[in-house]
């Protein structure tokens, strides 16, 4: 339970300290959580579930309020503990780490995405899947780029309206079934044939907007290049992983049968999208934008890997969701040092950093090759299973797919070496300090220990996905 | 390797006037080798679908048994392809050879490391590796031969006529490269893997003896500046000599072993192709001697600073050149050919032929008559090309040409072909330009615009929704009214035309 309640207590703190001690506060209430959430991992036995809180049984509405794990929740409540932090000490030197509000806000959202990768009951999961929303739209709405009201009305009505299907698509499900929103009861729902496809397609608009997939990304780019920095980062690091947690955990398993209808068709729009991204993101010249379409990249692989739905598909689904959130937040650090440095988000007007700030080049170097995938990172491993996956459901989709190796290659390079090499085009540059540097060592590390020991990893996610897997090939095997 | 290699040929990646073109160099070599890493990955999978494993001995035994793995001709031409697709980024072969030349970029003894002796030999070294799969998929045998002689035939012309020593160098190690792939697709493998090790050794020499010239010239690398050399650089001279020697394949040096069995080879395969080798092989000689020469003959064309500069190189950087040339000079016994002594000829070879698939590859010896005549005509014409270079360089103190005076082949030779401009056409922009409309046009003028207009719509619509609720009491009736007849209407015909 204290996965839940230590950032929610924290969040209502976080608005009455003192500003002065604010950014202490935020980094030791993150590390608490990130101790719990460590503690629960290392004592979790795979393949089983854990129940930390449940009504004895549903109330009138059908409600549960059942809050528990099992392996691939943990991750998942591990991966975003791990994130805050890094966050929180990523951001430990910046102006909005100073203000209350800013850190109460923070602390809220990590409860509403603790709770939504706990929630064992549907009604839950979207009332925690809307509370993580709404802080992160506080947090754009007063901490970003000035003008920019306009963007963040944008992003948070699409959204809502994104989530408006998935809400009607869980209402529908328990018409047909126990009059219950609890997970159990959902999984046991028969959908008629004739309704499956439409059920889907509520959860998917939620999932496709927030991810976002392809042609639902218009929101994306202009959202992560006003926001804050640290905004940034949870929204490419964290936020979007729910979306592509609630494909694995909530859209497919509750209706297998609509997964023929809209497999084939997402698969294709994930593949369009790795390309879409890729292509603008090598001709981009703001350094956010190519790091949200290059994200938009990667995630099109990721899709495509949890539509395909094997066993090793969405394992190597998995692993590349932390994978990407690491570097989401490597990369992002980056184009903020780069942007405070310059004055200026544009690639054109950057070069030569690396004669200036070694550090900074060095580690900056690592991450883009973190990003690259090279062998010995999680990335590797991930990207290696996501395209054979893709390859062993079509090979045309799969060759397609393995270009993002060569455009991934051209525009990190192409990134880094415009704003690091060449003679320098400023006369001095703020090195790294040492938080940002514990960030980016941090990120290395855990990158390099997924894809050599990927086992600690996958040991844990394993029963998880094969008892999803089960369960979509015979609904009538429940989970766990 | 793809990563040592970008982040060395980047290394002076700060130099002001050249800072940019290195990192497009390395960059360049980092994408040209994950194109062809994509390949590798493509045979992966296949191997894994095919096989479920990716273990040689284990894929091997698979191949040989055909005992429960069901796989067509098909397949195997499929990995194979992939496989050779990534040797061709690795080992710089057409279609992915351009980013070698452009690697020199990169510090002198990183290009004679691995851009001449080991990295690039990488994916000869896979493909013998894999030698049981090739031998499966004839097809593939001959793309690697045809490819092979393209390559070494392409690379050797376009060396001709450059004029920087490590980019004549750089050339020089594609087209040798291309000789080693013949070697692969005629079934040769350990043939290839002794030229690998005769070609490292003065590869490396030529490549250390250009990086002292350019030390000794105060990092100037363009031949029409140099001349007269070997008088300032006595060691530096001699080892170059040996190493240039043995590339062209003079009589009894290690080049002249390892090529004549890649000739002979051939030969007996296919005479016609044989002839076409041939010509590289004295285009190679060309080549080299024109940079020999150029470089240590004649009078020196610098400005009179640089002759007053000139020296020779510390002794840190001599004595692997004199380490090199004794082997460039005696790494021939490695894998003598039978017709000096029977016994003890063919080490290498019969070393090599205990690893796995190889054993199954009978290496067949040519006849000796048929080795000496090969062998003599090899030696001519490197002695041939020797005479005539001197007579042209040294007595006629011929000298490089200014770019403005390149006759027609000669233009093509210096900018390789327009190889880099073809790609840049058929590649890059086309990958540019739909780069810049996604960005320009679809991502702002549809997704972004599409996004708005639906905002507006749904505005307009309230807008019009709200003009309805304008309070007057009459407005309501006329409303409610023009309902009431739409329903009873909608009633009448369901009623009429429903049953």
């Amino acid at each position: 339970m204290e996965l839940v309640l230590l950032p929610l207590y924290f969040g209502l703190v976080a608005f009455i300290v003192s500003p002065k001690f604010g950014r202490y506060f935020i980094l030791t209430a993150s590390l608490t959580s990130l101790g719990a959430g460590l503690a629960r991992l290392f004592s979790y036995q795979p393949d089983t579930y854990q129940t930390l809180f449940s009504l004895s049984k549903t109330n009138a509405l059908g409600f549960s309020m059942e809050i528990g794990y099992d392996g691939l929740s943990l991750v998942m409540v591990g991966l975003s503990n791990l994130v805050f932090f890094l966050v929180a000490l990523a951001n430990l030197s910046k102006e909005e780490s100073r203000s209350s509000l800013f850190n109460g806000l923070f602390l809220l959202m990590q409860f509403g995405l603790n709770g939504l990768f706990l929630a064992q009951d549907g009604l839950l999961f979207y009332v925690f899947w809307e509370l993580a929303l709404i802080p992160i739209f506080l947090i754009l709405y007063w901490f970003g780029a000035n003008d920019t009201q306009k963007t963040w009305f944008k992003f948070f009505l699409y959204t809502l309206f994104g989530s408006l299907g998935m809400l009607f698509s869980l209402i529908a499900l328990t018409q047909f079934g126990f009059k219950s929103f609890a997970y159990e009861h959902l999984l046991k729902v028969v959908i008629p044939t004739q309704y499956a496809c439409w059920i889907m397609s509520g959860f998917l608009l939620a999932f496709a907007i927030k991810i976002p997939i392809f042609p639902f990304h218009s929101w994306q780019a202009n959202t992560y290049d006003a926001a804050p920095m640290a905004g940034t980062m949870l929204l490419s690091a964290i936020m979007l992983k729910m979306a592509l947690f609630g494909l694995i955990k909530w859209m497919i398993p509750l209706n297998p049968v609509g997964l023929s209808f809209w497999q084939l068709p997402v698969i294709i729009l994930g593949v369009v999208g790795i390309l879409y991204g890729a292509l603008i993101a090598t001709r981009e010249n703001n350094i956010k934008k190519v790091f949200a379409f290059a994200s938009l990249s990667h995630l099109g692989l990721i899709v495509a890997g949890i539509m395909i739905f094997t066993q090793e598909s969405l394992t190597a689904s998995v692993v590349q969701m932390v994978n990407h959130s690491l570097i989401a937040i490597g990369l992002f650090l980056a184009a903020n040092r780069l942007e405070v440095g310059f004055g200026s988000k544009e690639l054109s007007t950057m070069g030569g950093i690396a004669k200036l700030a070694p550090t900074f080049g060095v580690w900056f170097g690592i991450i883009t090759l973190i990003a690259l995938s090279v062998p010995l990172t999680a990335g590797f491993l991930g990207e290696f299973l996501l395209i054979k996956s893709v390859f062993q459901f079509n090979l045309w989709l799969g060759v397609l797919s393995s270009l993002t190796l060569v455009l991934g290659a051209v525009y990190m390079l192409r990134s880094y070496q415009m704003s690091m090499m060449g003679a320098p085009a400023i006369a001095t540059f703020e090195d790294l300090p040492v938080n940002e540097i514990l960030v980016y060592f941090i990120i290395t590390a855990l990158t390099l220990f997924i894809g050599l020991f990927p086992e600690f990893l996958i040991q844990i996610i394993k029963p998880s996905i094969e008892q999803i897997i089960l369960h979509t090939q015979n609904p009538a095997l429940t989970i766990r | 390797m793809g990563i040592c290699s970008f982040l060395l040929i980047g290394f002076h990646y700060s130099d002001a006037v050249k800072g940019i073109a290195n990192s497009l160099a390395a960059r360049k070599a980092f994408v040209m080798n994950r194109i062809g890493d994509v390949g590798l990955l493509f045979a992966c999978f296949m191997l894994l679908t095919t096989f479920h494993s990716l273990e040689f001995d284990q894929i091997a035994t698979a191949v040989d048994s055909h005992s429960g793995f069901t796989f067509s001709n098909l397949t195997l031409l499929g990995i194979t392809l992939c496989l050779f697709l990534a040797a061709t980024g690795k080992s710089a072969q057409i279609p992915l050879f351009t980013w070698l030349p452009d690697a020199m970029a990169g510090p002198t003894p990183v290009s004679a490391l691995i851009h001449a002796a080991t990295m690039v030999t990488a994916g000869i070294y896979m493909v013998t590796r894999s030698n049981f799969l090739f031998e499966l998929a004839p097809i593939a045998k001959d793309v690697m031969l045809y490819i092979g002689i393209a390559t070494s035939l392409a690379a050797a012309f376009m060396a001709l006529r450059q004029n920087d020593i490590k980019k004549v160098l750089a050339y020089s190690t594609v087209s040798q490269l291309g000789l080693m792939v013949v070697a692969l697709g005629l079934g040769a493998y350990t043939v290839a893997i002794f030229h690998v090790t005769t070609h490292a050794f003065f590869k490396a020499l030529l490549f250390l003896g250009s990086g002292s010239v350019i030390h000794g010239m105060h990092h100037e690398q363009d031949i029409r500046k140099m001349g007269g050399l070997r008088k300032a650089m006595p060691i530096t001279h001699a080892t170059f000599l040996m190493g240039t020697l043995a590339i062209t394949g003079f009589p009894l040096l290690s080049g002249f072993y390892s090529k004549d069995e890649i000739i002979g080879h051939l030969f007996e395969a296919n005479i016609g192709l044989y002839g076409v080798i041939m010509f590289s092989v004295l285009m190679t000689a060309v080549y080299m001697f024109r940079l020999y020469f150029l470089t240590f003959h004649g009078r020196f064309r610098g400005t009179e600073a640089q002759w007053s500069h000139v020296h020779e190189s510390p002794l840190n950087m001599t004595i692997p050149l004199v380490i090199l040339s004794v082997l460039s000079l005696v790494g021939g016994i490695l894998n003598l050919p039978g017709i000096f002594f029977h016994k003890g000829s063919h080490w290498l070879s019969t070393y090599l032929n205990k690893s796995y698939g190889l054993h199954k590859i009978h290496g067949h010896e040519a006849s000796p008559n048929l080795t000496l005549v090969l062998m003599i005509v090899a030696s001519l014409v490197c002695l041939g090309t020797l005479g005539w270079a001197y007579q042209q360089y040294v007595k006629k103190g011929s000298v490089a040409k200014d770019d403005q005076d390149l006759s027609g082949w000669e233009r093509l030779s210096a900018r390789k072909l327009f190889w880099d401009e073809f790609y840049h056409r058929i590649w890059v922009l086309p990958t540019q330009c739909v780069g810049t409309f996604l960005n320009q046009k679809l991502e702002k003028r549809v997704f972004l615009a599409g996004v708005f207009g639906v905002a507006q719509w749904s505005k307009k619509g309230g807008e019009i929704m709200g003009r309805l609720q304008n309070g007057k009491l009459s407005s309501y009736l006329m409303w409610m009214v023009f309902g009431l007849t739409m329903l009873v209407l909608v009633f009448i015909i369901k009623a009429t035309f429903w049953n």
